[in-house]
C-alpha cells in the first residue's frame, strides 16, 4: 500500500485536490497536510494539536514512518496545543530514534513551545516558527 | 436525564463516610501512616474539596480541621489511638448532620435511623455546641504533636510568602486523566501561583506509537516547588486530577539523596532520556491504588422494575408455550422453545444483578457494636465471616432491622461486663460472631455470642407469670427457648435504651417469616447463645408445588414440602373426626384447604396430602390434586390484599389463571384460630 493509499484510507475527506504527492485532511478545527518527495514526508499540522487530533496525527506519523526515510513535522501553524497532542509527537520522536528513522520538528509555533515548557517537556532541535506577534516563547 | 451534581456529591459523600467509618473502626492496632489512615485521609479530603465546590462551606471548613489532624497522623506526629478513632467517627457523624442541615430538609439532630438512638445517647452531636467540643478534641490531639502550627479558622491556604519550604512533588496521573477532562497544563499553572517551581516531564512510560492510545496519559512529572503554603494547599491544586493518580508531596529534605534533580523547563533531550534511570532510584509508591471497578450506579427502583418486567415476560412466555402447544403448530415450537431458554437466561441474569454481598450491611453493624459496647461499658469484638455471601437486595434491605435487634440483644443481654466475665473464667473481651454461608439453596446468617446464654428457668418463670404456659406444662428444651419468640415476651430485668423497649423477639420472628426465612435458637448456659436465620436467596422467584383445591390453584413453596401422600375419603373419619393421618406410623395433623377456605362440594374420592415442615413439625395440607412443580415468579398482591395472611403473593399461570402462593405459617395460624373456638366450647 502506498503512502497515498494509506493516508487516504485514514482520512476519507480530502480537503484539497489530491495529487501524487500532496494530501490534506481536516479533523475538527485541525487540518493536516502531507507533502512527500522521494525522501522526506513533511506532515504539517494547522489549527489544534490536541486530544481530538491526537489519534489521526498518530496514524499519520506511523504512515510516514512506513514509507518515508525522513519525516519532518511542521508545527508552524498550530494555534493550540495540549499534553495529549504533545505526547504523540514525543512518542513519534522516540520511535524514530529507536529505529534509525530521521525525524525532526520543522518549525514550531509559540503555543506548542509554551505548552511544552509548561509541562517541562523538551522539543529537542525544534526551530521556532516566525511569530507574527513577535512573542518569544523560549 | 442528567443527575444533579449535588445529588451525586451527596451520594458520594455518603459512600465516603461509610468508608471512613469502616476504616476508623479497623484503625486500632494499625501503624500511623498505614493504608487505613491514608484511606480515611483521602476520603475526608475528597469530602472537603468537593464540598467546597458545591457550596457546602460549613462542611469544608469543619472537615479541614479533621484533615489537618489526620495529616499529622500520616506523618507520625500524632499516634493512632482510641480517642483518634472516636474523633474520626464523631466527625463523620458531624459531617452527615451538616450535610443534612445544608440540604434544608431536616434540622440537624432530627435524623433518626435504626441506629439513631445510639447516636443520640452519645450526646447528640448535632448542636453547634457539640461541634465546638468536637473541634476542641481535634485541637487537643493535634496540639499534642510538636511543632504544630495553630489551626487557622479558614480552610483555604494562606497566600504564598516569599521563601518557605522546598517540596518535591511526584505526580503520575491516572491514565484516564485526559478523558476525565484533566489538563496538566492548568494544574501546573495553578502550582506556579504557590511559588517558584521547576517542572520536569517524563516520557519514559510512552509506549511505541503503534501501541499508543492517544487519549490516555503516559506522561508523568516531578516538580520542585518552593512555597510557604502547606501540604494541604499544594494538594488542593491537584484536587481534580488526583483521582487514581499517584501523588506524593514531600518536603525536599525527606527525599533521598541522588533523587532526580529538578531540571529547568525546556532543557535538552539528554535529560529526558536519562529519566528512566532516574526513576529507578526514586521511592516507589507503597502500593498501586486499587483498580476501580467498572461499575454503573443504577437506582434500586429501576432494578425492581426490571425484575417485574422480566417476571411478566416469564409469565407471558409460559402462556405462549401453552397456546403453541394447544394449536399444535410445529413451526411455533422451535421459536417458543428458544424464547423459553432466552427468557430463562434473562431472568437468571437480572436476578443476579440484584444480588449483593451481605458484607454491605455487616459494615454498619461494626459501628453499632462499637457504639453500644462503649455506651454499656462492655468490651466486645465483632467478628464477621462470609461477607462475600450474596443475597437479593430486597432481602438485604429487610434484614438490617432484625439483625440490629439480634445484635442489640447479644450486646445488652448476652455479653457480660468484663469483671463478670473474668470472674467466670472467660476472656475479658466478649466476642459476637456474625456469619453468613450458603446451605443448599438457602443462606444461613447466624449471630453467636459467648455471653451468659439464655436462662431457661427465667424464660419458663416469665412464661408462667404471663400465662403463656401452664405452671406444670411439659416442654422440651427447644420449646422453652422458642417461648421468647412469642409476642409480648421480654426477659430483661431492666429496660435499657439498647434493647428491651417492648419490641420483642416476636417482631424479629415475624420479619424473618415475611422473608420466608426460618429462625432457630440455640444456647448453652454460661457459654453463649446463637440465633440462625435461614433465608432464601431471592424473593422474586420460588420453586413451588402447584396444587388444586376446588376451582382454585395454589402454590406451596417447595422449600417447605417434604412429601405427598394419598388420603382416601374413608381415612378421614377413622380418627374420630380429628384431622390426623398416620404416615408410616407417625401421626400428622392436617389442614383441609377445602374446609379452611369454605369451598362448596366434596373433594375427589382420593385427596392428596402435601406434607410440609412448620416449626420443626410436619403438617399436612389436603388438596384435590397435585399438579407438579412450578418455578414461580412472585407478584405482590397489592395494598388491598396485604392483610390476607394465608397468602404471600400470587403468580399468573400459563393459561392466564392466577394461582395464590400459600404462606404455610399463615395457613396454620388461621386453622389454629378456627379450631380453637369449638374446642373451648367443648371444654
Amino acid at each position: 500500500m502506498t503512502v497515498r493509499e494509506r493516508f487516504l484510507n485514514n482520512f476519507k475527506k480530502s480537503l484539497v485536490p489530491a495529487d501524487e504527492n500532496h494530501w490534506a485532511e481536516k479533523v475538527g478545527p485541525t487540518v493536516m497536510t502531507l507533502t512527500t518527495d522521494k525522501i522526506t514526508g513533511v506532515l504539517k499540522v494547522s489549527g489544534n494539536l490536541d486530544i481530538e487530533s491526537a489519534n489521526p496525527l498518530r496514524e499519520a506519523i506511523l504512515d510516514c514512518f512506513s514509507a518515508q526515510p525522513e519525516v519532518a513535522i511542521d508545527l508552524a501553524e498550530v494555534d493550540a496545543c495540549d499534553a495529549a497532542g504533545l505526547q504523540v509527537l514525543l512518542a513519534g520522536r522516540r520511535d524514530a530514534a529507536s529505529c534509525g528513522q530521521a525525524f525532526r520538528f520543522h518549525a514550531v509555533s509559540p503555543p506548542v513551545l509554551e505548552t511544552a515548557a509548561a509541562l517541562g517537556l523538551a522539543l529537542e532541535g525544534a526551530v521556532q516558527a516566525p511569530d507574527s506577534e513577535g512573542r518569544d516563547a523560549a | 436525564m442528567q443527575p444533579n451534581p449535588v445529588d451525586t456529591y451527596l451520594q458520594e459523600a455518603d459512600d465516603l463516610l461509610a468508608e471512613i467509618e469502616a476504616s476508623a473502626l479497623a484503625l486500632s492496632g494499625e501503624e500511623a501512616g498505614s493504608e487505613a489512615v491514608n484511606r480515611i485521609f483521602r476520603a475526608f479530603h475528597t469530602i472537603k474539596g468537593s464540598g467546597a465546590m458545591f457550596g457546602f462551606d460549613q462542611v469544608a471548613a469543619f472537615t479541614h480541621h479533621v484533615e489537618t489532624l489526620l495529616d499529622q497522623v500520616r506523618e507520625g506526629a500524632v499516634p493512632v489511638s482510641n480517642e483518634l478513632s472516636n474523633i474520626i467517627l464523631a466527625s463523620a457523624d458531624q459531617i452527615k448532620l451538616l450535610l443534612q442541615a445544608a440540604q434544608g430538609g431536616q434540622a440537624p439532630g432530627a435524623a433518626a435511623d435504626s441506629m439513631g438512638q445510639a447516636r443520640d445517647a452519645r450526646g447528640g452531636a448535632a448542636d453547634p455546641g457539640s461541634q465546638v467540643a468536637l473541634l476542641a478534641r481535634v485541637r487537643q490531639l493535634s496540639a499534642a504533636a510538636s511543632e504544630t502550627p495553630p489551626l487557622s479558622a479558614a480552610p483555604a491556604a494562606s497566600a504564598p510568602e516569599p521563601g518557605g519550604r522546598i517540596w518535591n512533588i511526584h505526580f503520575r496521573p491516572a491514565a484516564g486523566l485526559f478523558a476525565s477532562g484533566g489538563n496538566p497544563v492548568l494544574v501546573f499553572r495553578d502550582l506556579k501561583k504557590l511559588g517558584e517551581c521547576s517542572i520536569q516531564g517524563h516520557t519514559d512510560a510512552l509506549p511505541p506509537l503503534a501501541e499508543m492510545q492517544p487519549d490516555l496519559c503516559y506522561l508523568w512529572w516531578t516538580v520542585q516547588l518552593t512555597t510557604a503554603a502547606d501540604r494541604d494547599a499544594i494538594r488542593d491544586v491537584f484536587l481534580f486530577v488526583e483521582d487514581g493518580s499517584e501523588l506524593r508531596i514531600e518536603p525536599a529534605a525527606a527525599s533521598p539523596a541522588g533523587g532526580p534533580a529538578p531540571v529547568p523547563a525546556g532543557a535538552g533531550i539528554a535529560n529526558l532520556e536519562r529519566a528512566p534511570a532516574n526513576r529507578e532510584t526514586e521511592p516507589r509508591a507503597p502500593a498501586p491504588p486499587p483498580a476501580r471497578e467498572a461499575t454503573v450506579r443504577v437506582p434500586a427502583e429501576r432494578l425492581d422494575r426490571l425484575v417485574n418486567l422480566v417476571g411478566e415476560l416469564v409469565m407471558n412466555q409460559s402462556r405462549l408455550a401453552t397456546a403453541a402447544a394447544r394449536f399444535h403448530a410445529p413451526e411455533l415450537a422451535a421459536p417458543v422453545e428458544e424464547i423459553e431458554r432466552l427468557v430463562g437466561e434473562l431472568r437468571d441474569d437480572v436476578l443476579q444483578i440484584r444480588m449483593m454481598p451481605i458484607g454491605t450491611i455487616f459494615g454498619r453493624f461494626r459501628r453499632l457494636v462499637h457504639d453500644l459496647s462503649e455506651q454499656l461499658g462492655k468490651e466486645i469484638e465483632l467478628v464477621t465471616e462470609g461477607e462475600e455471601t450474596e443475597l437479593d437486595k430486597s432481602i438485604l434491605d429487610q434484614l438490617g432491622e432484625p439483625l440490629v435487634h439480634l445484635l442489640r440483644n447479644s450486646i445488652d443481654h448476652g455479653i457480660e461486663r468484663a469483671a463478670d466475665r473474668l470472674a467466670k473464667g472467660k476472656p475479658r473481651q466478649g466476642v459476637i460472631r456474625l456469619s453468613a454461608s450458603h446451605r443448599g439453596s438457602d443462606v444461613v446468617v447466624s449471630i453467636t455470642d459467648d455471653g451468659a446464654g439464655l436462662d431457661r428457668a427465667a424464660i419458663r418463670a416469665k412464661a408462667v407469670s404471663k400465662q403463656i404456659i401452664a405452671p406444670d406444662a411439659n416442654l422440651s428444651d427447644k420449646e422453652i427457648l422458642n417461648l421468647i419468640l412469642l409476642p409480648g415476651f421480654s426477659t430483661a430485668q431492666t429496660v435499657t435504651g439498647v434493647s428491651g423497649r417492648g419490641v420483642g423477639m416476636d417482631v424479629v420472628k415475624r420479619q424473618i417469616d415475611a422473608l420466608r426465612g426460618s429462625l432457630t435458637l440455640a444456647s448453652e448456659p454460661g457459654q453463649g447463645a446463637s440465633v440462625s436465620l435461614g433465608l432464601p436467596l431471592t424473593l422474586a422467584i420460588i420453586d413451588g408445588l402447584l396444587v388444586e383445591a376446588g376451582e382454585s390453584q395454589y402454590i406451596i413453596p417447595m422449600a417447605v414440602v417434604t412429601e405427598n401422600v394419598e388420603l382416601p375419603r374413608t381415612d378421614r373419619t377413622s380418627n374420630n373426626g380429628r384431622n390426623i393421618v398416620a404416615v408410616r406410623g407417625e401421626l400428622i395433623p392436617y389442614i383441609d384447604l377445602r374446609e379452611l377456605f369454605e369451598m362448596e362440594g366434596d373433594g375427589p374420592p382420593i385427596s392428596k396430602i402435601v406434607l410440609v415442615r412448620y416449626e420443626d413439625q410436619r403438617i399436612g395440607l389436603v388438596v384435590d390434586r397435585v399438579m407438579g412443580t412450578h418455578q414461580t415468579v412472585i407478584q405482590g398482591l397489592g395494598r388491598f390484599f396485604r392483610q390476607i395472611e394465608v397468602v404471600s403473593g400470587s403468580t399468573v399461570m400459563g393459561d392466564g389463571r392466577v394461582a395464590l402462593i400459600l404462606d404455610v405459617a399463615g395457613v396454620v395460624r388461621l386453622a389454629g384460630r378456627r379450631c380453637e373456638v369449638p374446642e373451648r366450647v367443648a371444654a
